[in-house]
């Protein structure tokens, strides 16, 4: 019960016409990136963070959750009717949903996305609501060890399920974690790296990281690509499921549900990995899987549902443990930051206007999101036109501008120029930026805390095996290494795999 | 729901479609990032001076960087026995030099920004991005390339209070 009327509180956050207008931004934009290919939920975050400084918290992060939630459902509207995904999450979709559309079906594979995606979100809050205050109470336990095997799994995760090259991701997330040590050293407090640049006394900026990997990184890589006109828009007739497609979808809106919710607690899981592992489950347990790829609504109904349902539980980690399962996550974490706020088992207590604001403002970003997708589809798609040089162009511009706000340092603006090469050529040699912005992130989280167990266990590092905890959690750690050692040899003999191997598989794809 | 008519529906002739990369099937492309990134470890080494890594059981300053330096040089070793040719794009001339170019926009952006203010700033910008690289008409060229910028003046210092260095173009108006 006090979950609930904390909840209730929470929307009395939410219903102040500030913030209500933040949440229908965030959602807005959400949906538009999610529509615009060559603009994702990273990128977007990235170029708002410096704007969220001048607002209060809560707006800020209702604001940036709107974005990541929405651009699940924009995402899904050009994967179904122009096979081309706006956004990783809805890539699957494309392949059952533009069938569906070829076949005349687009409206009710929107309709069942969306309808997918409400239900999904929905229950993730709820169940939002009533697991972070649990896993808040039980993180006070947590110690130094503790919160290192935490961060270490999810560097782990983060290398293993959501990219393609473990190598590669786990080079780079050391980078990440070695240009997160430049700046004072946390412990002692002495300067460290600093290239004898004054700039750099104080360390990196996240802001300029994030919005040169993500935002210039991939608007470079767009201006890049030759733009070239293919394919047709599918057309779209009623978009409410008929009888007999609810019949046929509302188990894998259940399965969505139930796989989108865990996946997106787990540090590297979210959008992209819990859709894949909806379709592939959905396929998996098919009485005809040859259905798939051509037309069959479960295709669109799991995957839509479940990254809805992982794009909210995401925020538990993040809120209860101050730790991002991904990179979104690791840049909302960054605006946090940059409020004063750390999140951490304590925040529900310090600061229960944020906490439950922003857990009711994604009831009410879902309702608006349900109310904007059904009847406006037609005028999201006209987005299309805008041609993506133009908002490239003007994002940079406000991107270079707001970088500067956050320091008022020409210095940040060349880190952010760096750093956008960097990110397009990390692209084109096949690197990804995540796993180095979420390092950057808990790059001195895990050095806190690996620093104190020492000192705690007198340099023992059994520490971290030996608390019941920190032990378990490091067993998952090895049992992730196990499957992923075992998995990549399994398809080298071109043995087929579990949901698991199906879904990596289907993200390499 | 609206039904569209094809006569409605947008012309997509200019959305990008997703095309698969060009796969270079170089070894030295897969492996010139590795080299890369031990020089950067090695850079960071050099500059590691006087920081005390202490030990186990009292870690310095130095023993985390020195633990991850030590890190970037193994699995990048590990990388030139590895297949890292996976996900490699070939640099084509023209869209490399773009993106140069690119980038030679945003640079003079700074420097100008640094030295006159933002709204001169992004109008070059702006008319280097949209007609330079991305061959938009004159009209909307100029159109976005001056209303932009000044919508964005308008935002962050008139609106928002923020402070950017003195603005040739603003003290026009008596702004700053």
């Amino acid at each position: 019960m006090d979950s609930l009327s904390s909840l209730i509180d929470g929307f009395g956050v939410v219903f102040t016409p500030e913030n209500l207008l933040f949440v229908f931004l965030g959602v807005t934009i959400g949906t538009v990136i999610g529509v615009l290919p060559g603009l994702g939920p990273t990128a977007t975050i990235a170029l708002l963070l410096p704007i969220t400084y001048g607002i209060s918290p809560e707006a800020a992060i209702m604001m940036l959750a709107g974005v990541y939630y929405g651009s699940m459902y924009g995402g899904t509207i050009t994967s179904v009717l122009l096979r081309i995904p706006g956004e990783a999450a809805s890539a699957i979709t494309a392949l059952d949903g533009y069938e569906m559309t070829k076949q005349g079906r687009g409206g009710p594979a929107l309709g069942i996305a969306a309808i997918g995606s409400f239900i999904g979100g929905t229950v993730a809050i709820v169940g939002l609501a009533f697991v972070a205050p649990l896993l808040a109470t039980w993180a006070v336990r947590f110690g130094p060890p503790e919160y290192a095997a935490l961060t270490i799994l999810g560097l782990v995760l983060v290398t293993y399920l959501g990219t393609k090259s473990t190598v590669k991701s786990i080079i780079v997330a050391l980078f990440g974690l070695l240009l997160a040590s430049i700046g004072p050293d946390p412990i002692r407090g002495t300067s460290r790296f600093n290239f004898d640049m004054p700039e750099l006394f104080s360390g990196i900026d996240l802001v300029a990281i994030a919005m040169g990997l993500f935002g210039i990184g991939e608007i470079m890589y767009n201006l890049e690509q030759r733009i070239k006109g293919t394919g047709t828009i599918g057309k779209i007739d009623r978009i409410l499921p008929t009888k007999d497609d609810w019949k046929q979808s509302r188990w894998s809106i259940f399965r969505g549900t139930l796989l989108g919710f865990p996946i997106g607690m787990l540090p590297g899981g979210g959008g992209v990995m819990s859709s894949l592992a909806s379709y592939a489950a959905e396929k998996k347990i098919a009485k005809d899987p040859s259905r798939f790829g051509k037309g069959a609504i479960e295709g669109v109904a799991g995957p839509e549902t479940a990254n809805n349902a992982s794009s909210i539980s995401a925020f538990i980690p993040l809120l209860t443990l101050g730790l991002p399962s991904n990179a979104v996550l690791a840049l909302i974490l960054g605006a946090l930051m940059m409020q004063d706020i750390t999140p951490g088992p304590a925040l529900i207590e310090e600061q229960p206007e944020l906490f439950w604001g922003v857990i009711a403002s994604m009831f009410v970003g879902n309702l608006i999101l349900l109310a904007l997708n059904l009847p406006f589809v037609g005028i999201f798609v006209q987005l299309l036109r805008v041609r993506i040089g133009i908002i490239g162009g003007i994002a940079l511009l406000v991107t270079l501008v707001g970088v500067y706000t956050i320091s008022y340092m020409e210095f940040d603006m060349w880190v952010m120029l760096a750093a956008g090469l960097v990110g397009y050529l990390m692209r084109k040699t096949g690197f990804e930026p995540a796993p180095l912005v979420l390092a950057f992130v808990l790059g001195s989280v895990l050095e806190v805390a690996f620093r104190q167990s020492m000192l705690l266990s007198n340099g023992d590092l059994s520490i971290f095996v030996s608390r019941p905890i920190s032990g378990s959690i490091i067993a998952v750690v090895a049992l992730v290494v196990a499957t992923s050692v075992f998995g990549a040899i399994r398809r080298r003999r071109g043995g087929k795999g579990g949901i698991v191997e199906m879904t990596k598989q289907l993200a390499e794809d | 729901m609206t039904d569209m008519t094809d006569d409605q529906l947008p012309d997509i002739s200019e959305v990008p479609t997703e095309h698969p990369p060009t796969r270079g099937t170089g070894w030295i492309a897969s492996k010139v990032p590795l080299l890369v990134m031990i020089a950067v470890a090695i850079l960071f080494h050099t500059q590691m001076g006087d920081m005390e890594v202490g030990s186990l059981t009292e870690p310095g300053p130095g023993f985390w960087p020195r633990v991850l330096i030590v890190g970037i040089i193994l699995f990048s070793l590990v990388g030139f026995v590895a297949d890292l040719k996976d996900g490699i794009e070939s640099f084509e001339l023209s869209g490399t030099v773009r993106v140069l170019a690119g980038f030679g926009a945003l640079a003079a952006f700074v420097v100008i920004f640094d030295n006159t203010g933002m709204i001169l700033a992004g109008i070059v910008f702006l008319m280097l991005w949209l007609k330079g690289l991305n061959g938009e008409s004159w009209r909307l060229t100029v159109i976005l390339a001056l209303v932009t910028p000044l919508l964005t003046y308008l935002l962050f210092v008139e609106a928002l209070g923020v402070r950017f260095p003195e603005d040739l173009i603003a003290s026009l108006w008596g702004g700053r």
